[in-house]
């Protein structure tokens, strides 16, 4: 579908093969992760007019499950790559969104609308979410569109929460697993072998990326921030190729374990955990690199604790979101923040927003408040859900901020 | 032209190097620029232009001009400001430092005791507190979602009032009854003031006003960090009475008088960074030479 791909989304194209062919150019490992990229919703737009089955999908937990039934996940978070200042447009004028919508929002639809005009072959979508409204609205514009949408409800375990209140919402999740099931397959029975390959397949991933962060640790400086970004959203959605991603990893691993540490590296680099949404204006990445940060901690997919391997597989999904950092309540990613910033020694953390995304705004002041009593300071950025370069404030706020841990 | 000595914070004197080193802020509506060499501080002022480079060369020329310093006797050059990212100096050692820190250190020379700084420019506003021990920063806060509580805002202000930005300040003192300005958008504000107009009330209670609700938003700013005294008030805003006086009301504070303009802060902090660059240079390459001679 590049026949739709703003100018703006070339650009950011050209930078990520830019951190490819140049930033990059000593790690094989993450010059292929950066062609997965590249290639991923194109790729996937050609196996879907072959006759895959691929969907637009906003749901991590979803992931598992989807590739066990054969079909592709086209993550929303990989949309944000590919649509510009278009998609706002077509959101804020043809679909009447207020301007202050949330970018991601906007963003989405509008570029689901440009796919729509250009025959996109993924016509399918499945959010998450009764709970967030601007997004509620989207599925509706979408559903006007001819899209065929499905959203699940929230499971949301508040603190506390445990026993047989637990269990309840367990078996809840569950059955909200087999009606997204109905939905992608046409039938309620889930494939429970295949399921379990694919738990087994996210727990190797997991273990690799926990290996990957602690050599990180050797090693600051062999992945840039982008790299990092890349890396932590695929180990979501695999961008649609679940050995090649796998291929990624594994290679990341022997490539970090046969380097020699780099002490003057170690001392030089400020360790980072970058937390929130991931922007697409790299400019920010970049910045941190050019100042010597180095995103060693970084919270968004989880991948501390493994799926339970000896439970029914469903049962399994539902209970690693319940008792992930996914699981609601901002707190569970705090919790996970505070474990990074001990193993790593953060000296600072970027707390990263979409604008017009209220729950995030209230979640990254929590942070901040609670972090800084503890003495960890952090910045707190606001930025597009949509390709576009930073403005020259936020690449100010950013330099200061590491000029200020330095 | 000044001695340095008369300027300089008296505790940090020692620190001051012989090094020749120049200080370039390009802030988005003016460049500023500090040189200190053979014991004196030099300062220079010009519009910024389209071409940053352009801006930056001129004020360099206008203090090489000053100074009688020959170009190639600079040791070391820190560009800073919205300007800041596309300088090069050729074979002149150079770097980038941010306006944060720049503004932190220079403020901190000027005067050792500051924690707490409020840094209004053309485009965007800080608030920062400072390390007294050091001048490093220690916590930012940056307007730049609106052009309320900026300079960009008191310029439009000041021409809807036919007075120039420098007449709008001082006719703010003269205000008696200050107006009820309540709009935080620049862009409803200009309607609010072309009403006031209309009304009859005073371009000083206009100015007044229009200063107040400003202050106000930077007042939010500082709130957020904490104000602790000393606090120095920097920025190409800096040198605005009507300001200083809005800010020193909502504040409840006074703002530490320093013995240099302040909206040559950042300059300052930069040229003070170029020569601990150059310090450091020099130090290295000692090293280096005696590294090789063993």
């Amino acid at each position: 579908m590049s026949t739709v791909l703003t100018s703006e989304a070339q650009e950011q194209l050209n930078h990520i093969r830019y951190s490819r062919d140049t930033v990059h150019a000593h790690s094989p490992a993450i010059q292929k992760l950066f062609n997965l990229v590249i290639d991923y919703v194109d790729d996937a737009e050609k196996a879907g007019k072959s006759g895959t089955k691929v969907i637009w999908a906003g749901v991590p937990w979803a992931m598992p499950l989807i590739y066990s039934t054969g079909a592709i996940p086209v993550a929303f978070s990989e949309m944000g790559r590919i649509s510009g200042q278009e998609a706002i447009t077509v959101s804020e004028d043809y679909y009447q969104m207020p301007a202050e919508t949330c970018s991601m929002v906007k963003a989405t639809a509008g570029e689901w609308h440009l796919r729509k005009q250009a025959g996109t072959s993924i016509t399918r979508i499945f959010g998450s979410s009764s709970g967030c409204e601007p997004y509620n609205l989207a599925w509706e514009v979408m559903k006007k569109e001819g899209f065929d949408v499905y959203t699940s409800d929230i499971v949301y375990r508040a603190p506390g929460v445990e026993g047989e209140r637990y269990e309840e919402l367990v078996r809840y999740f569950i059955d909200e697993i087999h009606d997204f099931n109905e939905w992608l397959t046409g039938s309620r029975e889930i494939d429970k072998d295949s399921l379990h390959r694919e738990i087994v397949r996210k727990n190797h991933l997991m273990r690799r990326m926990r290996e990957i962060m602690d050599l990180r640790l050797k090693h600051p400086f062999h992945v840039k921030s982008l790299g990092i970004m890349y890396l932590m959203n695929g180990l979501t959605h695999y961008f649609g190729k679940p050995e090649e991603y796998t291929e990624v990893l594994d290679a990341l691993v022997e490539e970090l374990s046969g380097l020699e540490t780099d002490e003057a590296d170690r001392r030089r680099a400020i360790p980072l955990i970058w937390t929130g949404g991931n922007g697409q204006e790299f400019g920010i990445y970049e910045t941190i690199d050019n100042a010597g940060g180095s995103l060693l901690g970084f919270v968004s997919s989880p991948y501390a604790k493994d799926f339970g391997e000896d439970i029914d597989p469903v049962e399994s999904v539902a209970r690693f979101q319940l008792e992930s950092q996914m699981a609601g309540a901002s707190i569970y990613r705090r919790h996970v923040i505070e474990q990074q910033v001990d193993r790593i020694q953060a000296r600072g953390l970027i707390l990263y927003g979409y604008l017009g995304c209220s729950f995030g705004s209230v979640t990254r002041e929590m942070y901040r408040d609670y972090f800084h009593n503890k003495g960890i300071p952090s910045i707190n950025l606001e930025g597009t859900f949509q390709v576009g370069a930073p403005s020259g404030q936020l690449l100010t706020r950013i330099k200061a901020f590491i000029e200020m841990l330095s | 032209m000044s001695e340095w000595k008369e300027i300089i914070d008296p505790d940090l004197q020692s620190t001051v190097t012989g090094d020749i080193a120049v200080g370039l802020d390009l802030g988005s509506r003016t460049g500023k620029g500090v040189l200190l060499a053979g014991g004196k501080l030099y300062t220079a002022i010009t519009p910024t232009g389209v071409y940053m480079q352009e801006t930056a060369d001129k004020l360099l020329d206008k203090l090489l001009k000053q100074s009688k310093v020959a170009r190639d006797d600079i040791a070391y050059i820190v560009g800073t400001g919205y300007g800041r990212i596309a300088l090069n100096f050729g074979g002149t050692g150079h770097k980038i430092v941010t306006e944060i820190s720049c503004h932190a250190m220079g403020s901190h020379y000027l005067n050792a005791k500051v924690r707490s700084i409020v840094d209004i420019g053309g485009q965007d506003s800080k608030a920062i507190r400072v390390d007294p021990a050091s001048g490093k920063v220690v916590e930012f806060i940056m307007n730049d979602k609106c052009a309320a509580g900026t300079g960009r805002f008191l310029e439009k202000v000041a021409h809807l009032l036919d007075l120039t930005l420098e007449q709008l300040g001082n006719e703010a003192l003269n205000a008696d009854a200050p107006a009820d300005v309540s709009s935080q958008c620049v862009v409803f504000a200009e309607s609010e003031v072309i009403s006031l107009k209309a009304k009859g009330v005073s371009a000083a209670n206009i100015a007044a006003g229009i200063h107040l609700a400003t202050a106000r938003r930077v007042r939010n700013l500082v709130n957020r960090i904490g104000l602790e005294p000393d606090l120095v008030f920097s920025g190409g805003v800096s040198n605005n009475p009507g300001m200083t006086k809005a800010l020193e009301e909502l504040l409840g504070h006074p703002i530490s008088r320093v013995k240099l303009d302040t909206i040559y802060a950042g300059a300052l902090g930069a040229a003070v960074f170029a020569q601990k660059a150059a310090s450091s240079s020099e130090a290295e390459l000692a090293d280096f030479a005696l590294l090789k001679a063993k």
